[in-house]
This record gives C-alpha cells, structure tokens and sequence, in this order.
C-alpha cells in the first residue's frame, strides 16, 4: 500500500509522458483517418436522390407526353396536368443542379453541360406547352363550334337552300381532311371555300359568319397546335435525362471506386494506428505494472535490509522476518532460505522449512541445474509455481532462496526467476555482511583479548625482572650455603629446601616469561612428530591411571620451527589440562595431522592466514569449558582451579609458545563432551634438526685458575658471582662500575681472561657487538635482562656468551667454559 | 450501364400499365358530365406551418415593406374586399397608378402562370418583384432587412422561426406561406362537383351549361378556372363602340420578340362575382359587362342578355369561404380613376 501510493505519488517519469504524447498523436491520427475513410463516400442519399429525380424527370415528361396527346385529342380539358408535368419537370433540374452542386464535393463533376442541356430541353418544352395551351384551347373550342355549326347545318331547313347545305357539306369533309391531313394544298381550298362563302350573299348570317371565322382559326391553329405537338413528343429532354443519367452513373462508379479505395487505406492506416495505440498503452500498463512490482520488490528488499540493519536483531530472527517480508511480496506459499556448504553440498541453516528430503533434493536439483561454476537462478520445471536461485554467501557455502508463489504462478516466469534471483542476491549479501559484522566484532574482541594480554604480559614480565634478581640471589647463596654446610644434615636439608623452592619459583618465572614470549628463544626446525613422540612416554606416566591416551601420528616428517622443549612443555599442558577435565574417567587423544588453508581462516582465538599448517590436536571427553570462561583461558592468572593449586600460567604458557612460533590456537567445546585443542603450527620446508641437539646435558666444567673479572653494580650479585666463580676454580675479581673495570685493566699488572660484563653498566644503549669490541681480545660474557638478550641473538653475528638472570652456577660454568675453551686452545 | 437498365425496366412496365389505366379511365370519363373533365374542386384543407403564416398574414398588412411606408401588400390586396380592391388600378408607393388591375390575390398559389402577362411562374418571384418594383413597393432589400431587423417584434419572430434575422430568403417565404395560405374552397360549384347535384339552381346549371358549349371552358378551365396558361385577348375583332384598346398597347412590354399576339394570362374565375373591377385594365365595373365583352371578343358572339345573366349566375357559385367565411362582395362602388 505504501508502495503504490508513493508510486501514485511520485511525478511521470519523461518516458512516461513521452509515451503519452505519443498516443494522444496515435489516437488524434487515428480519429483522423478514420473520419476521411467513414467521411468521404460519395454520399448514397445524394446519389439515390439524383436518380429519383432523374426518374421523375423521365416519368414526368413522359405524363406530360401523354397529356399533350390527350389534350390535342380533346380528351383532355384542362391543362392542370400538363402544368403539373411542367412544374415538377423545373423543380427536378432545380433540385437536380442542387444535387450536382452538393456531390461536387465528392468528386462527381462535368455534369454541368449535361444539365444546362437538359433545362435547355425543359425550358423549350415550357414554351412549346405554352404555345400548345394558348393554340389548343382556340382549336378544340373552334372545332367544336365548327362541327356544332356544320351539324346545325345538316340538320335545319335553311331558307337560303340547298346551296348552303352542300357548301357546308362539302367544307365538313375539307376540314375533316385536313384535321387529318393540314397541307397547304387544302388549306387553301378551305380558304378560297371560305373567301367564297364570305363574299357570297349566304355568308352575312351569324351562323355562316361564326363558322368560317372558327374555320380560319382551325386553319390558323392546327398546324401551330401539330407542330407544338410533334415538337413535344420529339423532345430531346428524355435522352437528355438519359445522358445525364448515364454520366452521372458512370462519374458516380468512378468517384466511389476511388473513394473505396481511398477508404480501404484510411481506414487500415486508421486500423494500424489503432493497434498501435493498442500496443502503446499495454506497453505502458506493462511498464506502469512492472515499475510498480519493482517498487514494491525494493521495498521488499529495503524491509530486508533494515531487519539485517537492526542491531539488537539477531541473524536467525532477521532472516525469518526478512522471508516473511518476501513471502508477503512474492504472495508466497513458502518461502525456504538455506545455507549449503559449497564443498560438501550440506546444509549448513536453513530457514523457513524443515530439512528434509524435499530440501535435499531441491539443493541436488539446483546444484545439477546450474553446474559448478556458475551460480544463478533455477526456476524449476516441474512447479511452475516456485523458483530456486543460489547465491555465493562466501568461499565455503552459498545460499539458496526458494519461493513457490500463487501470484506468479500464472506468469511467465523469466519475470520470475530474475526477481527471486535479486532476492536471494539481496539475502545473502545481508547474511555476509551479518557475518562479515559478527566476524569483525570476533577479531575487535581477540584483538583487544590479545591488547589486554600484551598488558598483562609486559606487567608479569615486569614482575618476573625484578622477582627474578631477587631469586637468583636466594638460589646463589642457597647454593653457597650448601656448599659451606659441611656434613651438617640438617641444615643441608634445610637449604636444598630453599634451593628446591627456588626452582619451582624459577619455574613459575620461566612460564610467566614464556607467555610474554620474552624468554630466551631457539628457533630452529624440528620434526613435531618427533618431539611428541619424545614426550609422549613423560606424558603417559603423568596420566591418571583411569584416562587413556590414544594418539595419531604420521609417518612422515613434519617440520616446523621452533623449541622443541617448549612444544613437549606444551604439550604437557594441555594434556595435565585435559586429565583434570576427565576426572574419573575418560580419554585423550593426541593426533598430528596437515591442513592447508586456502582462504583466511577464522580459528576460535586467531585467525590463521592460508597456508600449509601442521596440526597438533589434544581432544578430551572431559567436562568441556563453560561459554563465559572461553574467552579468557588463555589469560595469564585465569584459573578455575585456584583451590587446588592452579597458577592460571599453563594455558597462557601454551599461548606464548604457539604465537611465539607464529601459530594458531583454536578450542572447539561443548560442555559435557569435551575440548579439543589444535594448535596450527605454519609447516617448513627446512630439513629439521633431531631433538637430542636439543637436549646435550653436559657435565658442570671448572677452570684452572684463570682470572676472571666481574663487573655488577649490585653488591650482593657481584659477590655470588665472584664466589660462583670461585668455586669453580677461578681467580675472580669483582669490580663494580665500567671506569673501574677499565682502571684495572689498564694497570698493565693486571691481565684478565674473560670478562663477566652486566650490561646495566654501559652507558646508553648497550650493543653487545660494541661491548665485546671494547673489551676484545678479552673475551666478554654478558649479563643481562631477557628483554636485552633477544636483542643480543638477532643483532650479534659473532659468537656470544650471553648469560640470562639469574644465573645458576651451571649454566655459569658452562658458559665460562665455552668462552674460554677457544683462548685455551689458542694458546 | 448495366444497372441503369435494370433500373429503368420495372419503371417502363409501370408507365406502360399507367399509361393502359389512363386510357380506360379515359373511356371512363367519356360518360362523365364534361365538367368533371374541365373541372376540379378545390381541396378544403391546405397543410401549412401556422406560425409562418401567421408571420406572413402580418407582414402582408404591414406598410413596412414599402419605400415610403405608406402601403402595404393589403393595400391593394385587401382580404376584405375579396383579396383586392375596388378600384381598376392602383397606386403604387410612387403614388403613380398602376399600369394593370390589381388581380385577387386569393387562390393566387394555384395559378401556375402569375402576373397579366405572365411573366412569372413562382410566387417568390412575384413577391419580390412586386417589393422591388419602384413603380409599386418601391423597396429594396437592404433597407427591408434593416428595417425588419431593427423591429424587435419581427426581429424575434424571424428568429424563432427560421433561427436567423430576416433576410430576402426568410422574408419571400413567410410572405409566400401565407399567401399559399389564402385558399378558397367549397364554393357551390365545388360542392357541385363534389357530387352534391342540389348545390346548384336550374337556372345556375343552365349557365354552367352555356359557359361549356360556348367555349368559356375551353380556356378557363382546371381547379382554379383559368391561370395556367395564357391566351390571345381579342381574338375577335372590337365592336366600333367598345372604346379604346387597351389591347395592343401592351405588346411592347412583352419579352418575348417571336409572339406577335399580345398574350394575356387567363385570370381564375374563383370569386370573380367580388373581385372587380375586370380585365387587365379593370375596365369594366360588374360582370355581366365583362362577360358580355368576353362573349365578344373572345368567342366571337354578341350574347343575349338572358345568356349573361345564366352565365353570371353560373360564375356566381364560384365564390367560396375563406377562415370559414363565404367572400362577400364588399366595400363602396369603384371611384373613377381621374387619370383614366
């Protein structure tokens, strides 16, 4: 509703208005054509009327002929009828010249002649019906009073005698002769008849008078009256109105073919014109339905995005809502997303349907469909009614939108199948960024994980510097006190409880620096397999009896860089972790295997970057680890175990050293069922080194009176050297500052073989290379803090002694020894 | 053409079969008094549209259509009078007199030849003649359109009626209308004619008889006694004493060079008891001179006094009813005309 009131709403586009104009032209055009092919016949009423009159003129003249016959026979005593006759032959050519002026304009022309002929014809006719009247009337009347007079005649006894009778006798068959013949010849015997009768004595009577004045009259009369008739009867109106006719007939024929043939293509441009209207404005309904499906489609889609917007909702509720969303659009009776692991073809989520069968085969059907390389939109044949389009969601899954619709089931469904595709399109690209969101929320918290345990870190190294001074104080003089307590049992007790002690704090120390990776570091090629096997025995021993150990291992040697001490240690860990969380009973694994990454890898607590990695895995069945707990496993300190004596540094040693050899953890638990630990661990290609050059354990060496001077500011460190050193056979002389260590090497009776140098007495910045220049031919071991001695391994390519604090007696030996093996042998 | 003919076949059987019943009933009449032959009554009801005649019947009495105003069509034409008036001739809107009798303008739509001289053969042509002619209306007709339009009653009646201000066209028409409105029927002889054998006196058919044999009917025939054709006046030479001939003069006037006769239109008989005075000149005042001339000149015979007076009696019966109204010879006996 929305949609389409804003659709309502919203001004004509210009191809919308262009379409318009184009129809109000198409339909103007339209009305056009087909107003000149209805228009321009030559009207019918007007050719009927023109034939009517014609006829009238033919039947007319004809009656008036008939008339005129009749009235010369005397039949006829009035001449209304031929009057009549005359005056509707007039008004006909009148209404004829009208008829012929009005279908002018049809094209029917040239009657013009034909016409004037014709009144031409009719005027005549008037006159000689004129001249036929006047004369006739004269005639019949005097032939009347003739024959009357004659008969009267023959019938009275005139007193003039017989000459009368017989004159009159003989002047009835003259003038019955010459009604029936008027030639001149007779005429003139009647006249000289007449002439006689007139001058003789017999004519002075009224009666002889009367009859030769109607005599002469007939003789005057009779032939203007034949002539007037024969002049009528041979009248040349009749084939006139013929002609006319005929004309009239033939123009009209002509006009009315052209006519028809003007109309056919009027009327089928008119009829083209109309269809294309037709098409233009279901074009424009099609454009209007699809403008505003499309609009109601984005508004679909826009409701989507804002479900997958909405930050308090979760992805599961925004994709149903989304689905409802669509349903409501695509009129849906179902509308089903799923999530399908490309590589597999399982179904990772799905949404808005059951995973079953139908669901399955609807993935094989789409996966069979649109081949592997391409993913695109199905609509499938069998269910006109519903369409299937995929979607790549990532590298591993893409995802399939199905809708089986009412409302598009009776439509073609290439209008479909693109919408249901732009869908799917939409949804997914919404579940990736969801996921792509969640993904970066996971790395901001491992990141400010990773901050808060560099924090940490720096604080225990920190803590470890100091604590460490103070210890290897304790364990030297332990040591000494050892030493010094002869034969006394007790009190040797005592200290090697301290010394004891000592080493377990050294311990704690070692794995604090561990998980701050600012031990002192080996980085050297080894085989994994190797090293656990190694370890594997100490392992298994330090197991509850009740937990079995199973492992996994590969043939095949599987390097990778690092410590191997520190991987045994791990792995240690890890497996002291997992018995505890087996508790009475239950079962470990170790397996080591090799993955290769393609693609950057999200790992529960890292995120691994492709690559070929060797997988150490340490599964147990145990408790599992609570959700809440997860996160912070690894965090130095953090221990659910604090009763029972945890120091909250294993897993946080384990940390340091898989970093440390720029690995990755990631921990799979459920609660109930177990944890799995696998440490990926970058594979190299360097040919390892065998793990017992790691481990050479070398008796303690002692000197032979070789001077050796100390140079420590702290008092109590230079002491426990110097006795160290001492009692190990050399001639040690403490001295505590740079200055005096140089005044005494410059008294030319002073010559020292090694040097025990701490660095805090360089001035500035201690370079080890420097120092041993300085003091060079001399040999030189330092002393110092972790910090400075990672610093001393890189930048030192000349062999170095560098002793680490605190330094026990052993390792002193060991390093004095080494220092000054090559000055023994020199000399 | 094919069609035409086709067309034409069933039209020629048609005439054949009329022109075969006109025959028979020719035979037919051959047993009919004759004057049901020469003859026909008028027909009593004429369909015309009332408003138009209404129109007509005021304009024809209205001075509005001459020059000077100072006459009217019912000046000369007065329908009182038996639509003309006592006088030989008129005087037209010059105040000269006319050159002819002003004739009965009743029946006037059934006389095909109009005018004495019958010059013209629509009453149109007539009326606007007689508009025109200086020497009788005098108008023209800018000056009767304008004056017409300007006359808010006729101005609206003119619309209503032919829906634009009056002009020529609307103008002779209402005019004509009218005077086709003008009829006189049921007359006594038309009644006669009608088969009503008592409508006429002995003495009255004794004149019908006359007016036959003599000739009368040989010229005056048809529904309206005369006026459809024209005819020689005086084809018998004058009596010595009969006055001046008007007869000849006339000739001049005529258009037609080829006739040597001088042709007078035959006037109707209708009403001719109240429409003196007669002939073109209205040279006589009463009818039995008139007949009496026409016996004369016309048929050659000098009629008795008895004969006229049948005849008179005869033409008597010809007056017939107007508005339901018989026509009454009317008004005070003619005046001599000074001039004349």
């Amino acid at each position: 509703m929305d949609a389409s009131s804003s659709l309502q709403a919203r001004p004509l586009s210009r191809s919308t208005i262009v379409e318009l104009w184009r129809i109000a032209v198409l339909a103007f055009g339209a009305a056009a054509f087909g107003l000149l092919a209805a228009g321009d016949a030559p009207r019918r009423k007007t050719y009927d009327r023109v034939l009517t009159a014609l006829r009238v003129v033919d039947t007319t003249h004809a009656s008036l002929q008939r008339d005129v016959l009749q009235a010369r026979a005397g039949l006829l005593r009035n001449y209304d009828s031929l009057v009549e006759s005359v005056a509707r032959l007039h008004a006909s050519v009148a209404q004829l010249s009208t008829l012929f002026h009005d279908s002018r304009q049809d094209g029917i022309v040239g009657l013009d002649d034909d016409l004037l002929k014709l009144v031409g014809e009719i005027n005549s006719d008037d006159d000689l019906v004129e001249r036929f009247k006047t004369s006739n009337a004269l005639l019949q009347n005097s032939l009347e009073v003739s024959s009357l007079v004659l008969s009267q005649f023959q019938g009275d006894s005139h007193p003039e005698g017989r000459g009368l009778v017989r004159w009159s006798g003989r002047l009835g068959n003259l003038m019955m002769r010459f009604a029936a013949n008027p030639s001149s010849d007779l005429e003139q015997l009647i006249r000289t008849e007449l002439d006689h009768m007139q001058g003789s004595e017999a004519g002075q009577t009224d009666q002889v008078r009367a009859l030769i004045s109607h005599a002469n009259i007939v003789l005057d009369t009779l032939p203007v009256v034949d002539r007037a008739t024969i002049a009528i009867q041979a009248s040349q109106a009749l084939s006139g109105s013929q002609m006319l006719r005929q004309h009239y007939l033939d123009a009209y024929s002509v006009t009315s073919v052209s006519s028809a043939r003007y109309r056919v293509v009027f009327g089928s441009i008119c009829l083209g014109l109309c269809a294309l209207i037709a098409l233009f404005v279901y074009r424009l309904r099609e454009q209007t339905r699809t403008l505003s499906q499309q609009l109601d489609f984005e508004s679909a889609l826009n409701e989507v995005k804002n479900w997958f917007a909405e930050a308090h909702v979760s992805l599961e509720i925004a994709v149903e809502r989304s689905l409802d969303a669509l349903g409501r659009f695509f009129d849906a009776r179902a509308c089903a997303f799923v999530i399908v692991n490309s590589e597999s073809g399982q179904i990772e989520r799905a949404y808005g349907a059951s995973p079953g069968e139908e669901l399955e085969s609807l993935v094989a059907e789409v996966r069979r469909s649109s081949g592997s390389d391409r993913v695109g939109c199905v609509v499938l044949a069998e269910d006109r009614g519903s369409a299937v389009a995929a979607a790549e969601l990532d590298a591993r899954s893409s995802a399939l939108l199905r809708v089986a619709s009412d409302r598009f089931r009776w439509r073609r469904s290439d209008a479909f199948g693109p919408l249901v595709d732009q869908a799917s399109e939409c949804l997914a690209s919404c579940v990736r960024s969801a996921r792509d969101r969640e993904e970066r929320e996971a790395l901001l918290m491992r990141l400010e994980h990773s901050q808060r345990l560099e924090a940490i870190g720096t604080l225990a190294s920190g803590i470890a510097h100091e604590f460490n001074n103070v210890l290897l104080a304790m364990m030297g003089y332990g040591e000494m006190a050892l030493e010094a307590s002869h034969g006394e049992q007790q009190a040797a007790r005592y200290i090697r409880e301290i010394i004891h002690s000592g080493q377990r704090a050294q311990l704690v120390i070692d794995q604090i620096l561990a998980f701050s990776r600012k031990g002192e570091r080996i980085n050297e090629p080894f085989d994994l397999g190797e090293a656990v096997k190694d370890v594997l025995p100490l392992v298994r021993v330090s197991l509850p009896g009740h937990v079995t150990l199973e492992t996994d291992m590969p043939d095949r040697v599987l390097a990778v860089t690092g410590n191997p001490i520190d991987i045994q240690q791990t792995l240690l860990n890890l497996c002291r972790n997992a018995a505890q969380a087996c508790g009475e009973i239950g079962a470990i694994r170790v397996s080591i295997s090799t993955i290769e990454l393609r693609t950057r890898t999200t790992l529960s607590h890292s995120s691994a970057s492709p690559g070929s990695y060797v997988v150490l895995q340490v599964a147990d069945t145990g408790r599992g680890i609570d959700a809440r707990a997860l996160p912070h496993i690894f965090d130095p300190f953090f221990t659910t175990r604090s009763e029972v004596g945890g120091t909250g540094l294993g897993l946080a040693a384990v940390h340091g050293t898989v970093l440390g050899m720029a690995g990755h953890i990631d921990v799979q638990s459920r609660l109930g069922i177990g944890t799995r630990f696998d440490l990926y661990f970058p594979l190299t290609h360097r040919s390892p080194i065998a793990i017992s050059t790691f481990l050479n354990d070398r008796p303690v060496l002692t000197g032979a009176g070789q001077t050796i001077v100390i140079a420590d500011r702290d008092h109590e460190a230079r002491s426990m050297y110097e006795e160290k050193a001492a009692a190990l056979g050399y001639e040690a002389i403490g001295l505590p500052s740079l200055d005096r260590l140089r005044g005494w090497l410059s008294k030319p009776a002073n010559t020292a073989d090694l040097i025990i140098f701490d660095m805090t007495l360089w001035p500035g910045e201690p370079t080890p290379s420097q120092i041993v220049q300085h003091f060079s031919p001399i040999p030189t071991i330092l002393i110092g803090d972790p910090l400075n001695s990672s610093m001393i391994d890189r930048r030192s390519p000349d062999p170095m002694r560098f002793l680490r604090k605190p330094v026990t007696t052993k390792r002193l030996a060991s390093a004095i020894s080494a220092a000054l093996g090559p000055v023994k042998s020199s000399r | 053409m094919r069609s035409s003919k086709a067309m034409t076949l069933p039209f020629r059987m048609l005439f054949a079969t009329s022109t075969a019943l006109v025959c028979a009933a020719a035979a037919g009449f051959a047993a009919e008094p004759r004057e049901r032959r020469t003859f026909a009554p008028l027909a009593l009801q004429t369909p015309l549209d009332p408003e138009k005649v209404a129109l007509g019947g005021m304009l024809f009495s209205d001075p509005i259509l001459s020059r000077r105003t100072s006459i009217s069509c019912a000046s000369c034409h007065d329908l009182q009078q038996g639509g003309t008036v006592r006088l030989p001739r008129t005087r037209g809107d010059d105040d000269k007199e006319h050159r002819f009798n002003a004739p009965t303008v009743y029946n006037v739509a059934l006389n095909y030849v109009l005018g004495w001289q019958g010059a013209f053969k629509s009453l149109e042509a007539l009326n606007e003649k007689t508009l025109l002619d200086p020497s009788l209306m005098g108008a023209d007709w800018s000056l009767l359109t304008v004056r017409l339009g300007r006359s808010p009653q006729y101005s609206s009646w003119f619309k209503r009626i032919y829906r634009r201000p009056p002009d020529k066209t609307s103008l002779l028409d209402a005019l004509v209308t009218f005077q086709k409105s003008l009829i006189t029927p049921n007359a006594r002889f038309d009644q006669y004619l009608r088969g009503d054998k008592a409508a006429l006196t002995p003495a009255e058919l004794e004149g019908l008889n006359i007016f036959m044999g003599y000739g009368c009917a040989s010229c005056h025939q048809g529904v309206n006694f005369g006026g459809n054709m024209m005819q020689k006046f005086g084809i018998f030479p004058p009596l010595p004493a009969s006055g001046p001939d008007h007869d000849l003069v006339e000739r001049r006037s005529r258009t037609e060079p080829d006739r040597e006769e001088s042709l007078f239109r035959v006037p109707s008989l209708r009403n001719v008891a109240v429409t003196g005075p007669y002939f073109h000149d209205g040279r006589v005042e009463t009818l039995p001179e008139a007949v009496s001339i026409m016996g004369q000149r016309q048929l050659g015979r000098i009629l008795s006094a008895a004969e006229t007076a049948a005849i008179v009696a005869f033409l008597n019966t010809l007056t017939g009813e107007y508005d339901g109204r018989k026509l009454e010879p009317t008004g005070p006996p003619p005046v001599k005309v000074n001039n004349r």
